[in-house]
């Protein structure tokens, strides 16, 4: 079993539902980064993705896009992020998924890329602009290196690519919540349960929701919806971090983690409420 | 005989080892599904026959192709400009636009969505928007909005929306990414028009198709009037609509040399240019697999051209694989060559051009002296320069 599939079969018997954060890798510096994912860790966020910055990121909204400038300003590259990931792979225990785009990947070389990030403990990628039908190299690179290969399904999605995507992708399936770019919003969509039901009706794999989720509120509502599994929470996330290169550094700590054992606490939902003690 | 090279892309938008669809998931079912729509279209002799009528009688087609007797003097070397800059709009971008738009219509698309670097497809998209009652957005980057002012102006007047974008480069490359975001974000409704071979596919089939139409009036015109098919032919390459759109009918000649120019800015040492197929190396940008500038850790490099419409760090994937079975040969023209030849055409025809189908015309200049006996050359004048006369007078004055 991979670790993610252990951590979600984890949640299942506990009868909560998982959150996942996002970071950009080496925002808003390295030792910044590798500091954050510690704390997450300890504040009860159940996975980790880390994004790897690129000049061109279509999928992302500005707070991202943001964070990815002042990385690359940084001058991170492929190989910096996953010695990052290394340096925290043996004191944290929640699995850690690299999220990117494909470039700087395909550069760096597919197979080259997989052995390293395995080596360096990644448990899974996602990469933003592959689908899963143009996939079919990536995908036997990956399960020869044991990563698990994670894929997207939107509200455009049709049950044809549901079913497509359902059996290239291992880990789970992130849904995205919308049509558009990350980025925190005030309401969700008004078809997200139609979605997850259509999802949930093709396939038993785990879906994770995100896109568009900052508040507790809203973590709520998804986690609400059967068939998921927990939301990603990425934009929201990072704002706050930003505060980190500013201001006096333990308020915003505090204010982080506030942040985080609060979206956790509505991932947990009424299965899981009583245990917190 | 040798097979042909215009059974390309496949099914699902390869040219050999180029283009594909590189895409968020959002993307994925509307991009099969314009597809599906432009593949029904482009077989329907209604919809050939609207686009037809309106190449004809709006667009101003066919353009001439025009016999340029002083230039041919000055050059030794007998030239002939496929008069693009003519079409309504002043460049080749309305072919595509118009054939798009009525796409989007067809579709029940109420809005389209643009990307613009010159601003001659931006303001290409508002005109057809208009022609045909729909709405019109256009990102920009804010450099560019800054040195093509002009087609701003004209954009508005049209009643587009201009949508200045000031994320990276603030160039071509970015407005290409807010359009994209755009799309994902309203795909329900709207049809984003993208001005290049370039993008996922269906989009460089789609545009060749639309484009196509320059090198078949090309082909009959030079027949009718020489007798023979030109030896060789010169156009521009940005995202490379224009090259392509004459290409096409002659990529089965192997005696046609077929010459596409890309923008050398500075000069390749100087590490200032847009010269992608030159000196950049394949990778995925804007939702194919082409060549594209980028640096070692695969980020996309910042590009410089004179010219707003060549200063693009990827291509047209189809171009990739003609340079990779070496069927076009791929050169480029520094900013300064551009501006000699901008003026030596002015000087010679009473022709402004564009500054991007300028660069085809000074590689013509640098290879005149060395064309064998008997040449026969079309240039490919895909733009009229009165958008550039201010970036012109202002780099005169600076060298």
């Amino acid at each position: 079993m991979s670790r993610i599939e252990t951590v979600l079969a984890q949640l299942k018997e506990k009868k909560e539902k998982g959150l996942i954060l996002y970071l950009t890798a080496n925002y808003p510096n390295e030792r910044l980064f590798t500091e954050t994912i510690l704390r997450v860790a300890e504040w009860g966020c159940d996975g980790l993705e880390i994004g790897v910055p690129f000049s061109d990121p279509i999928a992302d909204g500005p707070v991202i896009q943001e964070a990815m400038d002042c990385s690359l300003q940084q001058g991170t590259t492929v190989r910096k992020v996953l010695h990052a990931i290394a340096s925290v792979r043996e004191k944290v225990p929640v699995p850690i998924i690299v999220m990117t785009y494909l470039n700087p990947i395909l550069r760096f070389g597919l197979e080259q890329f997989a052995k390293e990030a395995f080596s360096c403990g990644v448990d899974g990628v996602l990469i933003t602009d592959l689908p899963a039908d143009e996939a079919d190299g990536w995908i036997a690179t990956a399960r020869a290196y044991r990563l698990d290969t994670i894929f997207l399904l939107s509200p455009t999605s049709t049950d044809e690519r549901i079913k497509m995507v359902a059996k290239r992708s291992t880990g789970f399936i992130y849904c995205v919540s919308v049509r558009g770019v990350t980025g925190v919003r005030e309401t969700l969509p008004e078809d997200l349960p139609d979605l997850i039901r259509r999802i949930h009706n093709q396939t038993s794999q785990s879906i994770f929701v995100g896109f568009g989720i900052s508040r507790p509120d809203q973590v709520r509502s998804v986690v609400a919806l059967s068939g998921t599994d927990g939301v990603v929470v990425g934009s929201a996330f990072i704002r706050l971090l930003k505060e980190l290169r500013g201001g006096p550094t333990h308020l915003v700590w505090d204010k982080l983690e506030k942040f985080v054992r609060g979206l956790k606490e509505a991932a947990r939902g009424s299965g899981g409420a009583h245990e917190k003690g | 005989m040798k097979p042909s090279l215009k059974t390309y892309p496949d099914a699902k938008g390869w040219f050999g080892p180029f283009g594909g669809r590189f895409v968020p998931e959002t993307l994925m079912y509307p991009l099969e599904e314009l597809d599906r729509a432009f593949e029904r279209a482009w077989a329907d002799l209604d919809f050939q026959n609207q686009f037809h009528s309106l190449l004809r009688d709006y667009v101003g087609r066919p353009t001439p192709l025009y016999f340029a007797e002083r230039l041919s003097d000055r050059l030794k070397v007998p030239i002939y400009l496929k008069r693009e800059d003519l079409a309504h709009t002043g460049a080749h971008k309305i072919n595509n636009t118009v054939g798009q738009a009525l796409l989007a219509k067809r579709m029940g698309k109420r809005r389209v969505i643009a990307e613009t670097g010159a601003g001659q497809h931006g303001v290409a998209t508002a005109t057809a928007a208009a022609l045909l009652g729909l709405e019109c957005v256009v990102y920009m980057g804010s450099v560019d909005m800054e040195r093509q002012k002009l087609n701003v102006h004209r954009m508005r007047l049209l009643g587009a929306e201009v949508v200045p974008v000031h994320s990276g480069s603030k160039t071509l490359k970015d407005a290409i990414n807010e359009a994209l975001r755009d799309w994902v974000t309203n795909v329900e409704t709207t049809h984003y028009i993208l001005g290049s071979v370039a993008g996922p596919h269906p989009y460089p089939k789609m545009v060749r198709f639309f484009q196509s139409v320059i090198g078949e009036e090309t082909r009959r015109q030079i027949l009718e009037k020489e007798g023979r098919l030109p030896s060789h032919i010169f156009a521009c390459v940005g995202g490379g609509s224009n090259a392509i759109g004459m290409f096409w009918a002659f990529l089965d000649d192997p005696d046609v040399v077929l010459i596409g120019v890309e923008g050398g800015g500075e000069g390749l040492s100087s590490g200032r240019h847009a010269a992608t197929l030159a000196a950049g190396s394949p990778g995925v940008l804007h939702g194919a697999r082409t060549f594209v500038l980028q640096d070692e850790d695969g980020q996309i490099l910042t590009t410089h051209s004179v010219s707003a419409g060549l200063d693009y760090p990827g291509v047209g994937p189809e171009h990739s694989f003609l340079k990779e079975l070496g069927r076009v040969q791929y050169c480029l023209v520094t900013d300064q060559q551009a501006l000699e030849a901008f003026r030596l055409l002015a000087q010679t025809e009473g022709i402004l051009p564009a500054l991007e189908p300028a660069h085809a015309l000074a590689y013509l200049v640098e290879q005149a002296p060395h064309l064998p006996t008997h040449s026969l050359v079309v240039v490919n004048l895909s733009g009229r320069g009165d958008k550039d006369v201010e970036v012109v007078l202002r780099e005169i004055q600076d060298r």
